[in-house]
């Protein structure tokens, strides 16, 4: 019966494992395929082989900077300047995806651009939040929370005179874990903010729910915005300066 | 005649020490090279000695790229004449070289030398390098020079010492070529990325060149989707596979030196199941690209300087005749070959009594190695009243980089007629929308930086790590093992507690039982029993305390443990008094001396001596 117990239990590993691998291969050969594509200069394909390896959920700023250079050269800016800034998002430090971003919002501006009267900044804390990585304030975090515990119960077996340091050491870590803590918390409340950007060139920012409502204003492609309610395949938006109206989901792609 | 003879005698001397004096001369495969393109310098020694020559001395390559050599080629010829037959050995020192982008030629090559086999310096000619396009026929293979024979090869052990020349060191690179080292601003610069490896392996790109200060436009590649086309190709006399990679039409945006930076990629073979070994990095040159301002004879003002190839116009309407309120739609066509993406095209002008509306924009590129196409703008205008209006002529100025002059393309007027009643809205003169939002201009946006090509892409492990299971266990179980071990530790000590409880209560048991059983043997008159029962009384209740067995001990032994256990050494001495009075009492030949008096003074000197071990802090456990 044991045996049998321990083959199954092996048995599990393996496919998690092989499945996992498997996971990996998917990916590394749609995103070759994304590449290849790319360089040949089927950027259609590219795209549809980036979003492929973007479905497999990598969180990952490399594919989202790729999306975002195949949909710059396919032409599509809006969707271009949105991939560019989930690059960003995934990766704030970022440099070429930051530039992509800024070359995709020119080109746009070019086209169309929205002038947004009255916009606030983001608040100082969002930018704060904004200015790392989720990984580097996960890590920071987990590093300060985990070191704390293990001086704290290392105190117990450590000779009488290295008490005092090891306390020193444990308030300081404290510190730490609380401060990168109150980052961390941020990150998390923040991406429970949806955010979102305009992905055609140009769409009509609607009073209501439903396309027959009449046009409050006009948005273009890159116009960022903040995703404050829905209503079946309809999205209430707000915009920097507070303006709000409803679209389509599908004519703005999630940050 | 004996004059003739000495003088016939003298010339045959002078013609055979001519023949004899060694020779060093240099040359070039061919006559002129293309910046980046290599050839071969040879240097070649002629002489009729044989022997290595010694102290070679190659040119200063300056203003040269030396990309290989020296490889040194030997051979011995028999040359026949001069009255008789000689032996000749020819030693030739070749090096690959290319002329450094951005070279003006010519470049010239100084002289080499050596010290000959008789000890003699000699030095050889000055080459001059030609640069302009690659002579016809001479970009393939460049052949190398070989002394003329009269005999079959390998007679004379030549062959042999000809493959002893340089071993195939054939390694894989990557080569970035412009077909321009200058370029006016939005002139477009071919620029190819090409693959030279000895045998087909596996390609890997890393890093894509970085073309900040271009307009880049990708020339659609030729290979077949996920392979290169290879073709063969002799290069510094190693055969080589060369594959285009890729190419790209650069567009300058300002004037200035411009670089491309260097692509980079990894090559390795492919074993049978697939997987890479043999792996080599490799790295193309970069490029320096010189913009050049476009002239300013005879330019436009506020000329846009992505308006630099060569275009046509074309406007036309889809309709020539309407009815107020229908829609019209007016379609500008720019076609050519350029920044065709960029180029600005005429803006509409104002059309009174016309709406316009927001233009479409298509942008179609062809394929080729020369960025052309159609950039297509298409308005939607409505007349609000009617009769004829005249859309007037739009003027394309551009700036044709070949002929080096400015050309104006012009289209036709148009009219239109407008039927139809004056709508309300066309009490006042309606200007058609502005090509371009007011206060934008019409700059050339810059490039982006290319894709990442890693064999696989990045993950945010921390991203994802936050958001998952793994997180969540990582914030409860520090503290929940930090609890937990607060109160394993708790538990032991109760427990701990608790044992010493136990233990006590135990000797108390012990000793009251003792004591009692000595009373009654003291009521009875058994002195001696009880003294053996007070003595045993004492040994059972230390063996308890101590957790050692105390019942075989002497007298000194058990002081010894006593004080080791930390027994203070005035009461050990009481406990060992005790004992021994104890053991005088059995033993001695009349009972118990003093009667009834002194059993009552042992019981309770006991009783205290129990009380006494019971309290004291005593180490417990190991052995006696």
């Amino acid at each position: 019966m044991r045996a049998a117990l321990r083959g199954l239990a092996v048995v599990a590993v393996a496919l998690v494992i092989a499945q996992g691998r498997a996971r990996a291969d998917r990916v590394d050969e749609a995103w070759r395929r994304g590449n290849e594509a790319y360089l040949r200069g089927d950027y259609a394909a590219a795209v549809a082989a980036y979003q492929e390896v973007d479905r497999q959920g990598l969180a990952s700023s490399d594919v989202a900077f790729n999306l975002g250079d195949a949909y710059f050269r396919k032409g599509a800016l809006g969707p271009a300047i949105w991939a560019f800034e989930r690059a960003i998002a995934f990766d704030p430090n970022d440099d070429d995806a930051r530039y992509n971003l800024d070359q995709a919002r020119k080109l746009a501006a070019r086209r169309a651009r929205d002038r947004i009267e009255g916009e606030d900044k983001d608040p100082a804390w969002m930018r704060l939040v904004g200015g790392w990585s989720a990984a580097t304030e996960t890590w920071a975090f987990v590093g300060f929370y985990l070191a704390f515990f293990v001086v704290l119960v290392g105190r117990r077996w450590a000779r009488h005179e290295w008490r005092p340091a090891l306390i020193a050491g444990a308030a300081l870590l404290a510190v730490g874990a609380l401060a990168s803590g109150a980052l961390l918390a941020g990150r998390v409340y923040l991406d429970r903010i949806p955010f979102g950007v305009v992905l055609p060139d140009e769409i009509a920012v609607k009073e209501g729910a439903d396309v027959n409502y009449r046009t409050s204003f006009d948005a273009h492609a890159g116009l960022r915005v903040r995703i404050v309610d829905h209503d079946q395949d309809w999205l209430r938006v707000r915009l920097a300066n507070g303006l709000e109206g409803w679209v389509r989901a599908q004519d703005v792609g999630r940050i | 005649m004996r004059l003739a003879g000495l003088a016939a005698a003298v010339v045959l001397l002078a013609v055979r020490a001519a023949v004899a004096a060694p020779s060093f001369s240099a040359s070039i495969d061919r006559p002129a090279v293309a910046p980046g393109q290599p050839f071969i310098y040879h240097v070649t020694l002629v002489s009729n000695s044989q022997g290595q020559p010694e102290d070679f001395k190659p040119p200063d390559f300056r203003g040269l790229q030396l990309l290989g050599g020296p490889s040194i080629q030997t051979g011995v010829n028999m040359v026949m004449g001069g009255g008789g037959a000689s032996v000749e050995s020819t030693v030739t020192w070749s090096f690959q070289l290319a002329v450094a982008p951005g070279t003006r030629g010519p470049v010239s090559i100084g002289p080499a030398r050596v010290r000959g086999l008789g000890g003699q310096q000699l030095t050889s000619n000055s080459v001059s390098v030609r640069i302009g396009a690659a002579a016809p026929g001479q970009t393939g293979a460049p052949q190398r020079q070989r002394q003329p024979s009269m005999f079959p090869r390998g007679l004379f052990g030549d062959e042999q010492e000809a493959e002893e020349a340089p071993a195939s060191t054939a390694a894989p690179f990557l080569r970035a070529t412009a077909d321009k080292k200058r370029a006016y601003v939005g002139e477009q610069v071919t620029v190819t990325w090409q693959l030279f490896v000895p045998e087909i392996q596996n390609y890997q790109p890393t890093v894509q060149p970085k073309t900040d200060g271009f307009w880049a436009e990708d020339i659609p590649s030729t290979n077949p989707p996920g392979q290169f086309t290879y073709t063969n190709q002799n290069e510094g006399g190693q055969q080589y596979k060369v594959a285009v990679v890729q190419q790209r039409a650069l567009f300058p945006l300002a004037p200035g030196k411009l670089t491309v930076s260097p692509m980079e990629a990894d090559v390795a073979h492919v074993d049978f199941f697939g997987r890479p070994f043999r792996l080599r990095h490799i790295k193309s040159d970069a490029l320096v690209i010189e913009a050049l301002p476009l002239p300013k004879e005879g330019q436009p003002a506020h000329f846009p300087s992505a308006n630099v190839g060569r275009f046509t116009l074309d406007v036309a309407v889809d309709r020539a005749a309407v009815a107020v309120g229908d829609a019209v739609t007016l379609t500008v066509t720019v076609r050519g070959a350029g920044n065709v993406r960029n180029v600005v095209v005429p803006d509409l002008p104002t059309l009174a009594g016309w709406k316009g509306y927001e233009p479409k924009t298509t942008v179609t590129m062809e394929g080729g190695a020369t960025a052309s196409g159609s950039k297509t703008i298409e308005w939607l205008i409505r007349p609000e009243r009617p009769g004829t209006t005249t859309i007037p002529a739009l003027t394309l100025v551009s700036f044709d980089p070949t002929d080096r002059r400015y050309v104006e393309a012009k289209s036709q007027p148009i009219d239109v007629q407008v039927g139809g009643q004056a709508t309300d809205a066309s009490a006042g003169p309606a200007p058609v929308a502005a090509a371009t939002p007011a206060g934008l201009d019409n700059v050339i946006a810059a490039e982006i930086r290319p894709i990442r090509a890693h064999g696989t892409p990045s993950r945010s492990i921390g991203a994802s790590f936050l958001h998952g299971v793994g997180f969540r266990l990582t914030l409860l179980m520090p503290p929940l093992a930090f609890v937990g071990f607060a109160l394993v530790g708790r538990v032991r000590a109760r427990l701990s507690r608790d044992e010493r409880r136990t233990s006590r209560r135990r000797l108390r048991s012990i000793a009251r039982r003792r004591l009692h059983a000595a009373a009654a043997h003291r009521e009875a008159g058994r002195a001696a029993s009880f003294y053996v029962e007070i003595e045993r009384v004492l040994r059972e209740t230390l063996s308890e305390k101590l957790r050692v067995p105390v019942a075989g001990l002497r007298s000194e032994e058990l002081g010894a443990l006593l004080a080791a256990r930390g027994l203070p050494a005035e009461d050990g001495a009481r406990l060992l008094a005790v004992l021994a009075a104890c053991d005088e009492a059995r033993f001695s030949p009349g009972g118990e001396p003093a009667g009834r008096p002194a059993q009552d003074e042992m019981l309770e000197r006991a009783a205290a001596l129990i009380d006494l071990i019971e309290k004291a802090p005593l180490a417990t456990g190991g052995t006696a």
